[in-house]
């Protein structure tokens, strides 16, 4: 029996496989930072920034002493911008809408977090805002189950004419008691158009993807009575924004560890000392009955 | 018409009385001869030949120079090369050669000579045998049935038979009317596994396509891994082709991914060819008669996938008498028996091979686990099974009855428990297959026209389940459990019916056409679970629990293919096959595509040298969603359909190669493919498929792009062949939402390959091969290094899609293979050793944590086949 157990062992060292490591190293000996600012015109503008963690063990943590680091906002191509001011209490940097309040159409940059691999700032335009033009809603039904009302609706958002082909929104669906609707389906679109968020509300469009401006979809809620209206969260958004929170939701939907196929990392900030996404929002909100 | 035909028999009885004895033009000579008049070097060769050459000067360019050299070429050869450029060649008469004029093609007069080609010995129909006239300007192959049909002039004439391993058969005949001739080719020598082409000029005649034409034997003196000679390993090898490391991830050709080759057994699409993630194909070299592979140039008769054709023929079965094979390998055993049910007018085959390594398997991991304070076990194993019956009905019709079918199942319990309570259980099961039947009719009409009708089913299933469930104690007596479960399921079935005719109306056209109609049902479905799909977690849950969560996406369509192509001779070495491919296809929900698929493919050449030109319009009605890109089954077969539009290619080749004399080959090939509408997983973590939702939403659509270079230098006569290729390939692929829109390379493409091979013949009884292949590593995605906080979570990012290769890829394997030779049969003893200087390949890597508890993360890389002795041997009788 002994002498079984080495020739089972012989074998399975000539045939079960072998592990070899490749070294990861960061690539500065500084920290490098983490770095998310979504602006939405009119409102407080936050950025929400870490110290990164890597492979060698180091964690991640948020930016907690404000006199080492200076961030701050441009616009257009000045080299001078709004600086963030720190707040200890929620670890956040601000500008707050009183001192200063970016505008649609206009650019801006990031400032202070490193020169861009790629050589230039990263910069981007407010949109503009739209509104969608109606509702059409083709059907609507109402069941009852263990006192909850649940509404489904299958319906047409149709967008106004003349909206530029690169454009990308970000829709959340509400109702009136400001709970939100599931998109529990497209209707007959090539599915690039559309991305279901799987770490918070709402879905994206790329309108690029979009041979019509008429977006079909099916929608259910649940609440304690049937409900009569549905508002719409309608933001037109940066493509910064759409490609970094198409990111966040494929990571939230289980990244792997297989390198066959990660999430790649939607970023457009990428110096040679941070990491992350500028972006900006514009919203309109439109609320339709339900009749 | 009676003694008409009786002196055309007359004539073709003397011819092959005559070649069975030496002829005077075989005389084999050494000759040189620098600006020599050709009455002279007539003289010479005559003196040195020992044979009268007979002329008249006065008839001849007496004065005209020559320059000549060559070393044991033989009489009749020498002749021709001489003689044809002043429009002379010879005839035999008794034991002399007499010079004459050539006499014009005269297609008016001309008749058809047809039949089957066969094996002497075994009675095996031989697929792509050559037919062609002494001077190589006009010649045809026997089809996919052995069957040919040649129109010859009506004078005399030499016509070839020639086939890889066999010996070449010579006629002369004169004949007056269309003439029915069966052909048997002897195998050459009784090791035909040993390829030694000692009369190269009478072998080769180029195809139009990128084409390959392997013979079983070509394959069987191939390179072993454990003891298992293997079609698509051997495939591999070849210029153009690459794989994932030691054949993981099926084939890839010219930057194609492997849903995109149209693989035929029997004429039957095989859906899944991979053992043990592609290490093993399902094709058992004892049931394979020999495969055609196309890699561009692709004929009109094949269609519905994008890159490559591999047509594969199994054995028919020994008409003659009872024989077979048994063989043992470092894994596995195999059996064949074929013979006659009624001699030469039926026979059968039945081929098994299974791996026995699950006997120690199970016993290994028993062994690892308890060392591991572990509990459970693993195995696998796989078989697959061939069987096929024919009949002759009459003399021109055959039956045949066809069987394949291919399993592998891999299972992996294990579970830790610390006193009474259960700490973790992970469960893993895989199993997969194939199975495919099939009825054919071939017939032949007239002299020159030969029908196929066939009905198949061929279906494949695959299943792979994984359970993980772990507990820990949170309180005193609290405790907790953690469950999740995914299952992928894939379920392909087709059926069709095809209707094939081969006409040769002429000696310039060379006919195919025919119609199919295909009904295709595929049922997949992936179903991602936690303990929030269940309430409270249960070791209870088992797959049957998580399959009546949500029913399967069954998408049925079918399909309608109409196509027809036209070999076309229009003079010396000038040949063009052009064709026309229309299919339509109907989706469950009534949705039509259609596509015309032109293909032309041009050969310019004489004997020595040639060039060639391609252009095939393809189209796929299926994809392949590959989510970690190892190939492995958890790959999953969908429809095209109301939103997954078809997926098509153009393929664009052009080449050169040139031929010399005493047996080497070199050219080169460039080609360029694009893909337009192929389709990926999305980023990340799979999605969900089953009917309660529209999943194809969730499939990104992309293009891609391929080009490449390559180069070959080869040997193919004499004791020692060699093969040295080297390509140069990129290729790359663009999804809107992978890789935030950018271009990135496609994983499986390596930028350079070089694959060397020699096969040396040590002796009558035994040869000696090596390998040697080296290629860049496979593309993968590297992550920065850097963890960032995403929604919460900390995640290591990104930033590139296949920014990186992994480690140049090569290995060298040798083997020696012996032959004995008995009364009843013949043994072969093959040893070996795969990968012999112990080179880790690796095929995949992931990002983990180290196990020293220091919170620090590396990169592994997995290879999987170390320095590998590989034996085996067989019996054949």
């Amino acid at each position: 029996m002994g002498i079984l157990k080495y020739i089972y062992f012989f074998f399975a060292l000539l045939l079960l496989g072998c592990v070899d490591i490749t070294p990861l190293t960061s690539d500065s000996s500084s920290d490098k930072m983490f770095v998310l600012c979504e602006m939405e015109a009119g409102k407080k503008i936050i950025a929400n920034i870490y110290y990164a963690g890597d492979v060698t063990g180091k964690k991640i943590r948020q930016v907690d002493n404000q006199d080492l680091l200076s961030f701050s906002l441009a616009e257009g191509d000045k080299d001078w911008g709004y600086a963030f001011e720190y707040h200890r209490r929620d670890s956040l940097f601000y500008i707050e809408p009183d001192k200063f309040q970016i505008k649609e159409g206009l650019f801006y940059r990031f400032l202070g977090i490193g020169q861009n691999v790629k050589g230039v700032d990263p910069k981007i335009q407010i949109p503009i805002s739209v509104i969608p033009d109606t509702f059409l809603i083709n059907e609507h039904k109402v069941s009852y189950d263990g006192g909850m009302a649940n509404t489904i609706l299958t319906g047409v958002l149709v967008l106004p004419k003349g909206i530029s082909k690169s454009s990308f929104f970000y829709i959340v669906p509400r109702s009136e008691s400001d709970l939100t609707w599931i998109l529990t389906d497209f209707q007959n679109f090539n599915g690039q158009a559309f991305h279901k968020l799987a770490h918070k509300e709402g879905f994206l469009i790329d309108y690029a993807m979009l041979n019509t401006n008429e977006i079909k979809m099916n929608l259910s809620i649940k609440e304690n009575e049937a409900t009569s209206k549905i508002a719409f969260d309608f933001y037109n958004v940066t493509e910064s924004f759409y490609r970094y929170n198409v990111y966040a939701s494929n990571v939230f939907s289980g990244g792997s560890t297989i390198t066959a196929n990660p999430p790649i990392a939607g970023f457009n900030v990428q110096t040679d000392k941070a990491f992350g996404s500028f972006s900006a929002l514009t919203k309109t909100s439109k609320t339709y009955i339900i009749k | 018409m009676v003694r008409s035909y009786f002196i055309a028999v007359f004539i073709f009885t003397y011819s092959a009385l005559c070649h069975s004895q030496t002829r005077p033009d075989e005389t084999l000579i050494n000759y040189t001869a620098y600006h020599k008049p050709l009455r002279i070097v007539l003289k010479d060769l005559s003196k040195i030949s020992d044979v009268n050459i007979i002329y008249s000067e006065s008839r001849i360019p007496a004065d005209s120079l020559i320059n000549i050299s060559v070393m044991k070429e033989k009489l009749g050869d020498v002749l021709h090369l001489i003689l044809k450029v002043h429009s002379l060649t010879y005839e035999i008469v008794g034991d002399q050669l007499v010079l004459a004029r050539r006499p014009k093609d005269n297609q008016g007069n001309s008749k058809t000579i047809y039949g089957y080609i066969r094996d002497k010995i075994s009675g095996e129909l031989l697929v792509g045998a050559n037919v062609f006239v002494t001077n190589g300007s006009r010649g045809t192959n026997s089809n996919e049935y052995g069957f040919y049909s040649f129109k010859i002039n009506q004078k005399l004439e030499r016509i070839h038979f020639s086939y890889l391993g066999y010996k070449s058969e010579i006629l002369e005949m004169y004949i007056q009317k269309d003439t029915f001739i069966n052909i048997y080719l002897q195998p050459d020598g009784l090791l035909n596994e040993i390829i030694v082409l000692d009369d190269l000029l009478e072998e080769e005649y180029e195809n139009t396509a990128s084409q390959q034409n392997l013979h079983i034997d070509k394959i069987l003196s191939s390179n072993h891994l454990a003891g298992e000679a293997d079609l698509f390993r051997y495939l591999g090898g070849l210029a153009g082709v690459s794989t994932g490391a030691d054949g993981i991830g099926g084939l890839n050709v010219r930057g194609g991914s492997s849903d995109q080759n149209l693989v035929l057994l029997d004429g039957v699409p095989v859906y899944n060819t991979g053992h043990a993630m592609g290490i093993f194909s399902i094709f058992n070299s004892s049931a394979i008669k020999s495969a055609s592979f196309y890699k561009g140039g692709i004929p009109a008769r094949y269609s519905g996938r994008l890159s490559s054709v591999i047509d594969v023929h199994t054995k028919d079965g020994n008409f003659n008498k009872f024989g077979g094979e048994v063989s043992l390998s470092t894994i596995a055993a195999k059996a064949t028996l074929e013979g006659p049910i009624v001699k030469n007018k039926s026979s059968y085959i039945v081929s098994f091979r299974r791996t026995f390594i699950d006997v120690w398997i199970k016993e290994i991991t028993k062994f690892q686990n308890r060392d591991r304070q572990r509990q459970g076990l693993a195995n696998y194993y796989f078989q697959d099974f061939n069987a096929k019956l024919n009949f002759n009905i009459g003399k021109k019709t055959r039956l045949l009855l066809y069987t394949f079918q291919s399993k592998d199942d891999f299972f992996n319990n294990s579970s830790s428990i610390n006193g009474d309570i259960l700490q973790e259980k992970n469960d893993q099961n895989l199993n997969w297959g194939n199975k495919i039947y099939s009825l054919r009719l071939n017939s032949q009409l007239d002299k020159s026209l030969f029908s196929r009708t066939s009905a198949y089913q061929t279906s494949y299933n695959f299943e792979s389940y994984r359970k993980n469930l772990s507990t820990f104690e949170d309180d005193p007596g609290g405790v907790e459990t953690f469950f999740d479960a995914s299952l992928y399921e894939t379920a392909v079935n087709e059926i069709g019916i095809k209707q094939d005719f081969d006409w040769l109306p002429n000696n310039k056209h060379t006919l195919k056409f025919g119609l199919g109609f295909i009904k295709r049902n595929f049922d997949p479905r992936v179903t991602n679970v936690s303990q929030d799909d269940f309430g409270s977690p249960s070791e209870l849950i088992d797959v049957n629990a998580i399959k009546g969560l949500n029913p399967k996406a069954s998408v049925s369509g079918s399909e309608w293919n109409v196509y027809v192509e036209d070999e076309i001779s229009l003079g010396e070495g000038l040949r063009i096959n052009g064709g026309l491919n229309f299919a339509t296809i109907l989706t469950q929900n009534k949705k039509q595509y259609t596509s015309l698929q032109p293909r032309l493919a041009l050969l310019a050449g004489g004997e020595n040298l040639y060039f060639k030109f391609g252009i095939s319009k393809m189209q796929q009605y299926l994809h392949l969603l590959t989510n970690n890109g190892l190939g492995l089954p958890t790959d999953i077969f969908v429809p095209t359909n109301d939103v997954l539009p078809p997926q098509r290619s153009w393929i664009f080749n052009t080449s050169f190669g040139y031929r010399t004399n005493d047996g080497y080959r070199f050219g080169m090939e460039v080609y360029y493919k694009r893909l337009d509408d192929i389709s990926s997983f999305k980023e990340g973590g799979g999605i969900d498929i089953n009917q309660n939702i529209n999943w194809e939403n969730g499939v990104p659509i992309g293009t891609g792009n391929a080009y490449g270079l390559e180069t070959f230098f080869e040997k193919v006569t004499g004791k020692t062949l060699f093969s040295l290729n080297y390509s140069y390939s990129l290729s790359d692929r663009t999804f809107p939402n992978i890789n935030n829109g950018q271009t990135f390379p496609f994983g499986f493409n390596r930028d350079h390959n070089v694959k060397f091979s020699v096969t040396y013949r040590l002796s009558q009884f035994s040869e000696f091969l090596v390998n040697w292949s080296y290629s860049s590593g496979n593309y993968y995605s590297q992550p920065s290094g850097i963890s960032v906080p995403i929604s919460g979570q900390p995640v290591f990012v990104y930033l590139e899609k296949n920014n990186a290769t992994f480690p140049d890829f090569h290995r060298l394997d040798f083997g020696f293979s012996f032959y004995n030779v008995y009364k009843w049969g013949r043994a072969k003893f093959f040893l070996g050793l795969y990968n012999a200087y112990n080179r880790n390949n690796p095929f995949y890597s992931e990002l983990v944590r180290t196990n020293n508890n220091t919170g620090k993360y590396e990169l592994r890389n997995y290879s999987l086949l170390p320095l590998l002795p590989t034996i085996s041997y067989s019996i054949s009788f």
